[in-house]
């Protein structure tokens, strides 16, 4: 008798649970810490701009709420944990063009874009045409011209940056080639030193080489000019539609209840309008540009053919 | 002279002063602890000094930095577990003359050449900072790759045993560089399909497991009676070198501080590259090298002299360049950009009380760094004063909780792994030192090497055109040749 109530209670009890409406539990939630888990390590600009939406939602959400640098495997480890993650909303990830569209190319991944949902963005990166300060190349027309007779050679930490120099291969015929660097320092010093004849980096990565004359800004290969440097022209202005674009946003597991996402969402739009946050995107040189999960997802998807063709011409399709 | 003076002026206030301690004292805590590293510490701290002012934050996260290749010594040579990368060759002779009851003298001959050159490679910068700086840009792939070829084949050359024994070690450690992602295409290499594996092996685990793991194996296997550590002096000043070991020092310190600032200055090896160059140097040039891999206090005093000046130099890249040359002093250009100051010629230029407060506050953090780390050496080493019944799993605990902080279950599996490989190796006698360095120089040896190739459009005289490469390479090869000469004097050790 005594087991057949305790029985029906319990089973009462889990009816319950079942049934209770999904907000009244997400009004409870978050019970926990969250975690920001960022492919990259720490101290980079993505990181920094992790840890100052990390501030944030944890004003908003009232947890703590810490960032995770998981490195390895170029960034693929991050993600492999991300899409591996409990979906209770405690664990997000900040996520890139280059797990999503580059990875899938060059080796077999863990995840598909149906393994997260997408919260939002806050930023994106500048970057900028670096030359060594004494080349004779003054002008991207010099640059162009030279790249018919034989291939440019461009350095950077990661094949994003360059984007805009495979699309503006294409739109005018000339030869570039890339010369992936293992650090984003390598990457400059290399221009400097002439071993290579160019370098695709993001301002904090070059600022203090153009300031010493070490280093000229030749365009900006983002959509926008520098703030910097307003002086210098974007390559949209000298006339090729050419851009590298990669926006810092982040993302959950797809499994996440409706209701945690959308206050997670909330939140991150939150923190891009940030005062403090966008005073350290601007001390940073990293471009603010906030999107809902629903822009940030078509902003990665619209990057997708780009990308396609930018591996394609490196040799980094697999076939 | 004039610049210095407002250096020290700037940071002679009690806030200035009390940030570089904080600094220094954390930078020797976590040099001390195996596994917790610089770079997470100042990650943490990063977004708190950002409420500081722009200088005592900077001082403290640089303090940080330096310190912390003080502290490293001390797991190395009490329980041969390498508290940072740079003191992995320290295990070798520092935890031997440990074991004869020498490890106060061994702390203190590494604290006093670590003084000597932080303080030494302070002075460099100070003086010739900008024209050396650019050295840097000498350096291209192809130079990099003659550069590692070069240092590798040094250091295999003075390894002391067998050529072919040091040859297999520098293949197996080559190998192990390779697993994981293809550093031109990304494609996972040697991963057996593992995620995990794609980020390749890290080299936290790598090193606990191979010199810590198989510590605790050995001691397991010995016979009680064995086992005896010879007990330090109690006397106060017990700790402190005799003078013949004083005297022995004296010439490794001065050519490990050479040799360390400049192999630092270079981006790739850094620290722990200077480290194992002095370790090797000295070895060569030592008056007893039947002593060496015994606890000769060569072996010590070179390398732990070596690490301090590597990490100076490792700074002036990126005071002078703002180019960052390893992980740690990459967050540390961060940190600079976050309070609104571009390190480099401009910073020197227009913010100097920044640039100069910083070199001032690193010959002050040399001096606290010194008084701070000497009377720790006392109750340092009344650790092995603990019995080994209860020694053995504490440094297990520390070496799990240090790898596990690194990188998670995966990263305890490696170091168990590599203990069980490190146990057998000794037993055969095989370097583990070349094994590590070969995996640390490996990775850069091979992506350079496929950069110039990439530049060049695969013509492989990009390699020969320079003078710089062409130098190097003829470095490397002379090695090479002096290796297969027969009459190599033969070292035997018993420990390796």
């Amino acid at each position: 008798m005594k087991r057949r109530e305790l029985l029906k209670a319990a089973g009462a009890l889990a009816a319950c649970v079942v049934a209770s409406p999904l907000p009244v539990r997400a009004q409870a939630w978050p019970t926990r810490d969250i975690t920001i888990i960022v492919a990259v390590g720490p101290g980079s600009s993505a990181d920094s701009v992790a840890r100052g939406v990390a501030k944030v939602l944890s004003r908003e959400l009232g947890v703590p709420v810490q960032v995770k640098n998981v490195l390895g495997g170029a960034g693929l480890t991050g993600f492999a944990e991300l899409a591996a993650s409990k979906a209770d909303g405690s664990i997000i990830g900040l996520v890139n063009v280059g797990g999503l569209l580059v990875f899938p190319h060059v080796m077999t991944v863990p995840y598909t874009w149906d393994s997260f949902s997408f919260l939002g963005s806050v930023a994106e990166n500048y970057f900028g045409i670096g030359i060594a300060a004494n080349s004779p190349i003054k002008t991207v027309d010099d640059l162009i011209k030279l790249g018919k007779t034989r291939p440019i050679t461009w350095s950077a930490s990661a094949i994003m940056n360059g984007i805009a120099m495979v699309q503006l291969g294409t739109l005018t015929g000339a030869k570039f080639r890339f010369v992936p660097a293992n650090t984003q320092p390598e990457a400059v010093a290399q221009a400097v030193g002439g071993h290579v004849d160019i370098v695709l980096q993001t301002p904090p990565d070059m600022v203090s080489l153009i300031e010493g004359k070490q280093l000229r800004l030749l365009a900006s290969a983002t959509a926008n000019r520098w703030p910097n440097y307003p002086d210098v022209q974007t390559l949209k202005d000298l006339g090729f539609n050419a851009s590298s674009v990669v926006p810092l946003g982040f993302a959950c597991p797809a499994a996440v209840p409706a209701e945690l996402k959308a206050r997670l969402e909330r939140a991150i739009i939150v923190a891009g309008k940030d005062p403090e946050l966008l005073a350290t995107m601007k001390q940073l040189t990293i471009m603010p540009n906030a999107m809902t999960g629903a822009e940030f997802l078509s902003a990665l998807k619209a990057q997708a053919p780009i990308v396609d063709e930018v591996l394609a011409t490196a040799g980094m399709k697999k076939r | 002279m004039d610049n210095l003076l407002l250096g020290f002026s700037t940071v002679t206030t009690p806030t200035n002063l009390l940030y570089c301690f904080i600094g220094t004292f954390l930078g020797t805590v976590i040099g001390i602890l195996p596994g917790v590293g610089p770079l997470a510490t100042i990650a943490i701290l990063m977004p708190l000094s950002a409420n500081l002012d722009v200088t005592p934050a900077l001082i403290m996260l640089c303090g940080i930095y330096y310190g912390v290749a003080y502290g490293g010594t001390a797991t190395s040579v009490l329980l041969r577990i390498p508290g940072e990368a740079s003191s992995v060759v320290t295990c070798l002779d520092g935890y031997m003359m440990a074991r004869k009851g020498r490890a106060g003298a061994a702390l203190t001959v590494a604290a006093v050449g670590s003084f000597i050159a932080g303080t030494v490679g302070t002075v460099a910068m100070s003086y010739l900072s900008p024209p050396l700086a650019k050295i840097v840009f000498a350096f291209g792939p192809a130079q990099y790759a003659a550069l590692m070829l070069a240092a590798l084949a040094a250091v295999t050359y003075f390894s002391g045993g067998p050529l072919l024994k040091a040859l297999l070690m520098v293949g197996f450690g080559l190998t192990l560089g390779c697993i994981g992602a293809d550093p031109m295409t990304l494609a996972p290499r040697l991963t057996f399909g593992s995620i995990d594996m794609t980020g390749g092996i890290d080299l936290t685990p790598l090193a606990i497991g191979l010199f810590g793991f198989s510590e605790i194996l050995t001691m397991a296997r010995q016979p009680l009676e064995k086992l005896k550590i010879i007990k330090p002096p109690k006397s106060f000043f017990g700790y402190l070198p005799t003078k013949e070991e004083a005297r022995r020092s004296v010439a490794p310190v001065a050519r490990g501080t050479v040799l360390g600032f400049a192999v630092g200055v270079l981006p790739g090896g850094g620290a722990m590259l200077a480290s194992f160059l002095s370790y090797a140097l000295e070895r060569k040039l030592c008056k007893y090298p039947k002593e060496f891999g015994q606890g000769a206090v060569e072996g010590v005093a070179g390398p732990e002299t070596a690490n301090n000046a590597g990490s100076s130099g490792a700074l002036l890249p990126l005071l002078c360049m703002g180019l960052p040359s390893n992980a740690v002093s990459a967050i540390l250009l961060t940190a600079f950009m976050m309070h609104g100051v571009a390190p480099g010629p401009a910073m020197i230029e227009r913010q100097p009380e920044v640039f100069w407060g910083l070199i001032a506050s690193m010959y002050i953090g040399n001096v606290m760094l010194l008084l701070l780390n000497l009377p720790l050496i006392g109750p340092l080493i009344k650790i092995l004063d603990i019995p080994r019944a209860y020694l053995s799993p504490l440094i297990m605990l520390m070496c799990v909780i240090g790898v596990y902080a690194s990188g998670g279950t995966t990263a305890i599996l490696v170091a168990v792994i590599f203990g069980f490989l490190g146990y057998f190796l000794r037993k055969m006698n095989f370097d583990l030192g070349l094994l590590i360095l070969a995996f640390v120089l490996g990775p850069i040896l091979e992506r350079s090497v496929r950069q110039a190739l990439t530049i060049s459009g695969g013509e492989i005289s990009i390699f020969v055109t320079g003078t710089l490469s062409t130098g190097l390479l003829c470095i490397a090869a002379l090695f090479l040749v002096l290796g297969l000469l027969p009459h190599r004097k033969l070292v035997l050790r018993e420990d390796g």
